[in-house]
C-alpha cells in the first residue's frame, strides 16, 4: 500500500512537473496587457511541439484553439470586442496559464531615437517642462505602458523585456514623455483606454529600425549573425532585431515615429529610407496600411551647414509620398543647445492632434501646420501661398519675421522682409530685384516664425531645388 | 394622585425650560469637516453635571458624555471613511443639529501675510491667474472655515467664524496658498478637503506659540492689551485667540507660511520654531502629526539677514520630525514682499502631502539639497540628493549665484558648472577655497531646480559669523 502511494506520489510530480510552464508567452502578451479594440489580434507563445492550445477570453464564450508547430511555436487570431475590460485571457496546454487586466481599447506603438526615448523624468541634466505636474495628475488605468528594453542583435528576436503597467507617477516617470503625452490626449479626448508601446533607442539611425529586405538596394552593410554588436544604434537592422521584431504584428492601430536627428548627415537618402521602413514594417504588421504620424526634427546647432535643414526638408517631403502619414512640426522646440528639447508636450499633443483628425475623425479643428503650396514671382517680391485648413490664417504673433532669405539667378541669398497677409506671404529685398527663390528658416538653429492662428508652427522650406554643399 | 402628577410634570417642564441649550464652539457648525477614520473631538458647553447626547447620522451607535463643573463637555467620537453629507444631533434633552457635515482630510493653514492672501489678491499683490482659479472654484467637497484676527491675553475657547463650501464668493476671499493645497489634494485623492485657516499678516513667530513655548526664549509675556504696539507681533497672543478655539480639533496636519516678520532676527528662530511645532502637537493631542512649511522667498529686504532666516528654515526641516520645507526661490517677486504666484507654493505642500501621508508612490517632492562638499584643487565639488539619472539643471541658463572663499572669507564671484547632480564652483582669484555660497543674500533667485522644476534652497558651505 505504502509503495502505490510512494509510486503515485511520484508520478504526481512528473507529470506537475511536465504540466507546469509549458506555455510560454513572449513578455508583451502579460499582465495589465492591451489589446486593439474591434480587430483580429495575433497572440503567440511557445509550447511543446504539436500540442493543442485553447485560448479562452473572458469576453467571448468561444475558446479558440491553434497547435504548436514542430518547434513549439503557436499562433493564432482572437477577435477583440469594442473597448473596456479588465478582462482575462486564459491560455493552456491543459495546464492553464491566464493573463490578468487585460484592457481593450486603441494601441499605438512610439518608436524613435532619444527624443521619442526621452523619459517624463528626462534626460541627466535635461528636463522635460511640466514633468511634475504631468506625474502628480498621471493615475489613470485606462492608459497602459510597455517600453521594450534596450538591446541589440544581428538576428530577429522572438521576445524582449518588458512588462505592462497602468499609467501612475512611477511608472510615467520612466515613459516616453512624447509617448505619454500622446496617449493622454487620446485617452481623454475619445475617452477610450489606450496602450503604448515604446519601442525606442537614443542615437539610433533610421536603417537601426529596417531589416535588411527594407535597405536592399541601398549601400548600407548587414551585419552578419557572427558581428560583434558595437555601434547599437547606427548598425543597420540590429534595433529591429531586437527590439521591435517581438512586438511586429501585435495588434495595433498605428504608429508614432521621432527620430532622424542621426541622420542629418546624410540628408539626401533619408526620404526613401523613411519610405521603405514604413512600407516593410506594414507589410510584416499585416494590419494595413496603419497611420504613421511622425516628428519633424527640432532646429539645434549641428553645426553642420544646412544639413538638418535639408533633414527636415527630406521628412516633410516623406510625408507626402508615405501613405497615411502625417508630420509635426516642431520648429518652436526652442532648444539650439540641446538637441533634447524639454517641450514633450507640445510634440505628444501634435501627434494626438494628427491621430485625432486622421485616425478617430475627431472634426473642426485645424490638426496641421500650413504647408507651402505655390510661389508666384511678382516683380521684384516672391508671393508665397500656404495650404492652410478651412482658410486659416497665418501669423508671426506680432513679431518681426527674419528667418526669410531671398535670391536671383546667381544663387545668392539675401536677407528678406516678409509680411504676411491672410494665406500669403509676400518676401522682398531690395538687394534682390529679379528674385526666383527663397528660402525660410532653411539652417540648422533658426526659429519658428510663422504659425496658424492656433500655434502650429510652419516648417522650414525652400522653393528651389539647387544643389547646397 | 393626579394632582402629584400635575405639580410633577409642571416641575419636569419648567426644568426642561429653565435648562440652557447646548452651546457650540463656532468650528463645529453646519458645513463642517471632520477628520476620516479618526477619533474627533467635538466639544461644547451645557449646564453643569449634565449628561450630552452625541447621534452622528453615520452611526448607530449614540455618544454620551457628562459636563464638567464649568459646563463643559468632550466626546471623541470615531467618523468612518470619507463621505457625507451626515448630520450630527447634539443633545442634553435638547437636541441641536449640525447639518451638512462631511468626512475627509482636514488641515490647518497658518502664518501670515503670504499664507493670509486670499485667492483675490491684497493691495499692492496681485494674485497669478486669479480669475481661471476663481471661476472653477466651486467644489462642494472643499469647504473652508478662516479664523479672524484676534490677539489675546489668555487662550479664548471660541471665535466668530463659519464652515463654507468652496464657490467663487468664498474662494474669493480665501487663502490662496491654502487653496491650491487643498485643491490638488481634492483632485487627486478623491476625497473632501477641509481647510482651516488661521493666519495674521505681519504675524511674527512669538504670536503663534504659548508662554510655555517661549520660555528661555527671553521674550516677554505682556500681561495687559495696552502694552501691545501691534497685535500681530503680541507674544502668545494669536495663539491664545486664534489657534487655541480650535486646539484639538481632529486634524490630518497642518501647513505654515511664516518668517517675513522674524528676518532681522535669524537665529533665534530655528529653536522657537522647532519649540512652536513641539508644543503644538503637545497641546493638539492628535500626535506628531504632519507639519509642512513654506522658506520665505527672496525679497529686498535690504537687510542681508533674510538669507540667514531661510537657513534656519532649511536646518529647522533636519530637526523637526515629520516636517518639510517647501522652497520658494523662484517666487520672483524681489520688489513685492508678497508673490503673485501662490499655486506652486500651495501644490508643493501637496506634493508631500500626497507622497508622505496618502501613499503616492513617485513623486520627487524633495527640493535637491546640499549632502557634501569636496575641495578638489581650486575647484569645489558640491554633491546634491537629486537621483544621478536626472540630478540639476539651470534650464539652460547661466548660473551665476555662486561666490567662494578661501580662509581670508572673502567672497568673490565664481563660475558654476553642472554636472549630473554635482555643481562645480571656481573662481580663478581663489587657490584654496575653502567655503562656498548660493544665492546667499536678501534677493537672489533661485538658479539651480530639480529636473521637475523644485528650487534649490540658498545655501552656504561655512558657518562664519
Amino acid at each position: 500500500m505504502k509503495h502505490i502511494a510512494l509510486i503515485l506520489l511520484a508520478l504526481l510530480m512528473t507529470a506537475s512537473t511536465i504540466a507546469f510552464a509549458v506555455v510560454r508567452l513572449p513578455s508583451i502578451f502579460s499582465n495589465n496587457m492591451m489589446l486593439q479594440q474591434n480587430a483580429n489580434v495575433a497572440i503567440w507563445g511557445y509550447a511543446k511541439p504539436i500540442t493543442k492550445i485553447s485560448i479562452q477570453p473572458s469576453w467571448s464564450n468561444k475558446r479558440d484553439s491553434t497547435l504548436s508547430d514542430q518547434s513549439g511555436k503557436w499562433k493564432t487570431k482572437v477577435s477583440t470586442p469594442p473597448c473596456g475590460g479588465p478582462f482575462t485571457i486564459t491560455i493552456s496546454d491543459g495546464q492553464p496559464v491566464t493573463i490578468n487586466n487585460v484592457l481593450i481599447g486603441e494601441v499605438w506603438i512610439c518608436s524613435g531615437q532619444s527624443n521619442m526615448e526621452m523619459p517624463i523624468k528626462g534626460f541627466v541634466n535635461q528636463p522635460v517642462d511640466g514633468s511634475m505636474d504631468a506625474m502628480v495628475h498621471s493615475k489613470n488605468k485606462n492608459i497602459r505602458l510597455f517600453t521594450v528594453k534596450r538591446n541589440a542583435k544581428t538576428t530577429p528576436q522572438d521576445d524582449c523585456q518588458g512588462s505592462w503597467s497602468e499609467a501612475a507617477p512611477e511608472s510615467v516617470y520612466e515613459f516616453s514623455a512624447a509617448g505619454y503625452f500622446f496617449g493622454r490626449m487620446l485617452n481623454e479626448i475619445t475617452r477610450m483606454p489606450v496602450g503604448l508601446i515604446n519601442v525606442s533607442l537614443g542615437g539610433s539611425t533610421v536603417q537601426g529600425w529596417m531589416n535588411p529586405h527594407a535597405l536592399e538596394g541601398t549601400d548600407y552593410l548587414i551585419p552578419a549573425i557572427n558581428d560583434s554588436v558595437k555601434s547599437w544604434g547606427s548598425t543597420p537592422t540590429l534595433l529591429f532585431n531586437a527590439m521591435l521584431n517581438p512586438v511586429i504584428g501585435y495588434g495595433m492601430r498605428g504608429a508614432i515615429w521621432y527620430q532622424g536627428e542621426s541622420n542629418h548627415k546624410r540628408p539626401e537618402n533619408y526620404a526613401l529610407l523613411l519610405e521603405k521602413m514604413v512600407l516593410e514594417w506594414r507589410n510584416l504588421w499585416g494590419i494595413g496600411e496603419f497611420p504613421f504620424y511622425f516628428v519633424q526634427i527640432a532646429p539645434y546647432r549641428y553645426n553642420d551647414g544646412v544639413n538638418s535643414a535639408l533633414l527636415r526638408e527630406a521628412q516633410l517631403k516623406a510625408s507626402k509620398t508615405i501613405p497615411n502619414a502625417a508630420i509635426a512640426i516642431n520648429m518652436d522646440a526652442n532648444s539650439p543647445d540641446c538637441i533634447h528639447p524639454s517641450k514633450k508636450k507640445e510634440v505628444g499633443e501634435r501627434l494626438a492632434y494628427l491621430a485625432l483628425a486622421k485616425t478617430y475623425h475627431v472634426k473642426g479643428f485645424q490638426y496641421s501646420s500650413p504647408f507651402l503650396k505655390e510661389f508666384e514671382i511678382k516683380g521684384s517680391s516672391i508671393e508665397l501661398t500656404f495650404e492652410t485648413q478651412s482658410g486659416g490664417k497665418l501669423t508671426s504673433f506680432g513679431k518681426e519675421i527674419k528667418g526669410f532669405l531671398i535670391a536671383g539667378k546667381n544663387r545668392y541669398f539675401e536677407k528678406a522682409i516678409a509680411a504676411i497677409a491672410g494665406n500669403k506671404i509676400t518676401v522682398f529685398s531690395a538687394s534682390v530685384k529679379e528674385p526666383v527663390a527663397v528660402r525660410y528658416a532653411f539652417n540648422d538653429d533658426a526659429e519658428s516664425e510663422i504659425f496658424t492662428l492656433a500655434g502650429l508652427p510652419v516648417s522650414s522650406f525652400r522653393t528651389d531645388d539647387w544643389e547646397v554643399k | 394622585m393626579k394632582k402629584i402628577t400635575f405639580v410633577l410634570l409642571t416641575i419636569l417642564f419648567l426644568s426642561n425650560a429653565a435648562k440652557a441649550d447646548i452651546k457650540l464652539p463656532a468650528i463645529f457648525s453646519d458645513n463642517m469637516m471632520l477628520q476620516q477614520q479618526s477619533n474627533a473631538a467635538i466639544w461644547g458647553w451645557a449646564k453643569p453635571a449634565s449628561r450630552v447626547r452625541i447621534q452622528p447620522s453615520w452611526s448607530k451607535t449614540d455618544y454620551t458624555t457628562q459636563t464638567d463643573q464649568s459646563g463643559k463637555w468632550l466626546a471623541k467620537i470615531p467618523t468612518p471613511k470619507s463621505g457625507g453629507p451626515y448630520s450630527i444631533t447634539i443633545s442634553d434633552g435638547k437636541a441641536l443639529k449640525i447639518n451638512n457635515v462631511l468626512i475627509g482630510e482636514v488641515w490647518v493653514c497658518s502664518g501670515q501675510s503670504n499664507m493670509e492672501m486670499p485667492l483675490k489678491g491684497c493691495i499692492g499683490g496681485p494674485r497669478e491667474d486669479m480669475m481661471n482659479t476663481i471661476v472653477k472654484s466651486a467644489n462642494p467637497n472643499i469647504r473652508f472655515f478662516t479664523i479672524p484676527h484676534k490677539a489675546s491675553l489668555a487662550p479664548e475657547n471660541d471665535c466668530i467664524a463659519s464652515w463654507s463650501e468652496s464657490s467663487p464668493e468664498t474662494a474669493l476671499s480665501f487663502s490662496a496658498v491654502a487653496f491650491y493645497f487643498g485643491r490638488l489634494l481634492n483632485t487627486i485623492l478623491g476625497v473632501p478637503v477641509g481647510l482651516i485657516h488661521s493666519s495674521y499678516g505681519g504675524s511674527s513667530i512669538e504670536a503663534w506659540m504659548t508662554p510655555n513655548a517661549l520660555e528661555g526664549s527671553g521674550t516677554v509675556i505682556p500681561t495687559q492689551l495696552t502694552d501691545v504696539p501691534t497685535p500681530n507681533r503680541m507674544p502668545a497672543g494669536l495663539f491664545n485667540g486664534m489657534i487655541s478655539p480650535i486646539l484639538g480639533y481632529g486634524i490630518q496636519g497642518a501647513i505654515w507660511y511664516q518668517g517675513e516678520s522674524n528676518q532681522k532676527d535669524p537665529f533665534n528662530y530655528l529653536s522657537l520654531f522647532t519649540s512652536m511645532v513641539k508644543d503644538w502637537r503637545k497641546q493638539w493631542g492628535v500626535g506628531e502629526f504632519p507639519f509642512y512649511y513654506v522658506q520665505i522667498a527672496p525679497f529686498q529686504y535690504n537687510s542681508s539677514t533674510s538669507a540667514y532666516l531661510r537657513e534656519a528654515q532649511l536646518n529647522a526641516a533636519k530637526v523637526i520630525p515629520n516636517s518639510a520645507m517647501v522652497v520658494n526661490m523662484d517666487a520672483n517677486s524681489p520688489d513685492n514682499i508678497h508673490p503673485p504666484v501662490k499655486i506652486h507654493v500651495g501644490e508643493r505642500l501637496a506634493y508631500f502631502a500626497l507622497s508622505k501621508i496618502y501613499g503616492m508612490k513617485g513623486i520627487p517632492c524633495n527640493s535637491p539639497s546640499l549632502v557634501s562638499m569636496e575641495v578638489k584643487g581650486s575647484i569645489v565639488e558640491l554633491t546634491f540628493d537629486a537621483p544621478k539619472g536626472t540630478g540639476l539643471t539651470s534650464f539652460g541658463k547661466d548660473v551665476k549665484g555662486f561666490v567662494i572663499a578661501d580662509s581670508t572669507r572673502r567672497f568673490v564671484r565664481a563660475t558654476a558648472t553642472i554636472l549630473a547632480n554635482k555643481i562645480q564652483v571656481f573662481a580663478p582669484q581663489i587657490v584654496k577655497p575653502a567655503a562656498v555660497r548660493y544665492a546667499f543674500d536678501d534677493v537672489s533667485p533661485s538658479e539651480i531646480f530639480s529636473l521637475e522644476g523644485l528650487p534649490v534652497s540658498s545655501f552656504r558651505t561655512d558657518d562664519w559669523k
